[in-house]
């Protein structure tokens, strides 16, 4: 038996691919409007942002620049009382900046780690 | 290097870790590009990548549960199992780690405490990452868009939390001069019994005794 053959046990390889055509499945069968808008869904938000807008066939939700998190401030600008969500969206900010820091703390604390250890053990 | 070895993982979970690893490293991506300020790449390719890992990613566990159900409930009770020596342990490592002396670690048991701070980290945010991503995929259009803010938040912290620990792991993994046959544990499931007895003491002695046994009988 070849290295490659003795490692790829066939059992695994078929679970392997019968999760992947079930993710797949489910992707089509699920997301197709949740990520792509139905096009009823796209002539309302095309309608409501022609409102102030002067450019629709140029809006793709999908698109857009700004992110579904930053769009309340957006949404502020004509529906009043959409006010609450502005401590969420802050609060997504922050972990943004505050998750970049931690990964960043942690990054350099490994590497003095590894260059502390490394001069006191040696690599083995 | 040492001629004997010891079997510490086998076939079946070495491939269940690397696929699993893989569609994590996947995740992390296709999430940083939705996650971070200042990065997008195409608009729907992302999110769909994303979610088609995320099935994988949590169908996976599912899969190797059926193969190994025992296994799987090992998983669960070492990572809960706490005792003295784990608090021992928390509290000799970070000399450990950086070089000081070995005398001074309590002795472990198949895993170490570090190692069962990383499972539980995997638990309890792979059920915070299934509950609040099928929110935020399947009712998306049926909650209040301040609570599928929130559930995004809560997202974001279990991301933070699993990625520093998940760095952690690889470093000790592959780098950190001490954990020598940690890599290779994770190719070819064995270990030399030097390193077995040195870092999982208690799990050695047991596999001694259970050898032990079977040679007397
Ligand atoms: C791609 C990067 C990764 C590398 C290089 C890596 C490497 C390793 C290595 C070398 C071991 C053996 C540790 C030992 O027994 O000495 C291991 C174990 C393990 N890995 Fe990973 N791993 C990676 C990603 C992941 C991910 C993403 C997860 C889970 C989401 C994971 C979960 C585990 C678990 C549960 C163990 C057994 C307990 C432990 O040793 O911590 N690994 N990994």
């Amino acid at each position: 038996m070849s290295k490659l053959t003795r490692w790829i046990d066939i059992k695994l390889l078929m679970a392997t691919i019968v999760i992947a055509a079930i993710a797949a499945v489910a992707i089509i069968y699920f997301s197709t409007d949740q990520i792509d808008l139905s096009s009823e869904e796209k002539s309302y938000i095309a309608d409501a942002c022609n409102s102030c807008h002067r450019h629709p066939e140029r809006m793709d939700h999908n698109a857009s620049k700004v992110h579904s998190i930053h769009m309340s401030a957006d949404c502020m600008t004509c529906h009043i009382g959409a006010d609450g969500l502005e401590t969420a969206d802050n609060a997504h900010d922050i972990i943004e900046w505050v998750g970049i820091g931690i990964a960043g703390a942690t990054v350099a604390g490994l590497g003095a780690n590894f260059l502390v250890a490394k001069r006191r053990i040696g690599i083995k | 290097m040492e001629e004997r070895t010891v079997d510490r993982y086998q076939k079946l979970t070495i491939w269940f870790h690397w696929v699993h690893a893989a569609a994590f490293v996947i995740l992390v991506l296709t999430g940083a590009v939705v996650f971070l300020p200042g990065i997008t790449v195409g608009s729907e390719g992302p999110g769909i990548v994303h979610r088609v890992v995320a099935v994988i990613f949590i169908g996976a566990p599912i899969v190797y549960c059926f193969f190994k159900t025992n296994r799987a409930l090992q998983f669960i009770k070492e990572s809960i199992t706490w005792n003295r020596d784990d608090f021992e342990w928390l509290k000799a490592a970070p000399s450990y780690y950086f070089g000081g002396p070995e005398e001074n670690m309590p002795p472990q048991g198949y895993i170490n405490t570090g190692q069962k701070m990383w499972q539980l980290v995997i638990l309890g945010t792979s059920l915070i990452f299934l509950i609040t991503g099928a929110i935020m995929w399947f009712f998306k259009h049926y909650i209040p868009l301040e609570a599928y803010q929130w559930t995004l938040f809560a997202h974001g912290i279990a991301f933070i939390l699993v990625f520093v620990m998940f760095l952690a792991h690889i470093y000790m993994g592959i780098l950190h001069p001490r954990m020598s046959e940690s890599l290779r544990s994770m190719k070819d499931g064995k270990i030399s019994p030097t390193y077995a007895r040195s870092h999982y003491c208690k799990w050695y002695d047991s596999i001694q005794k259970k050898e032990g046994r079977k040679t007397a009988t």
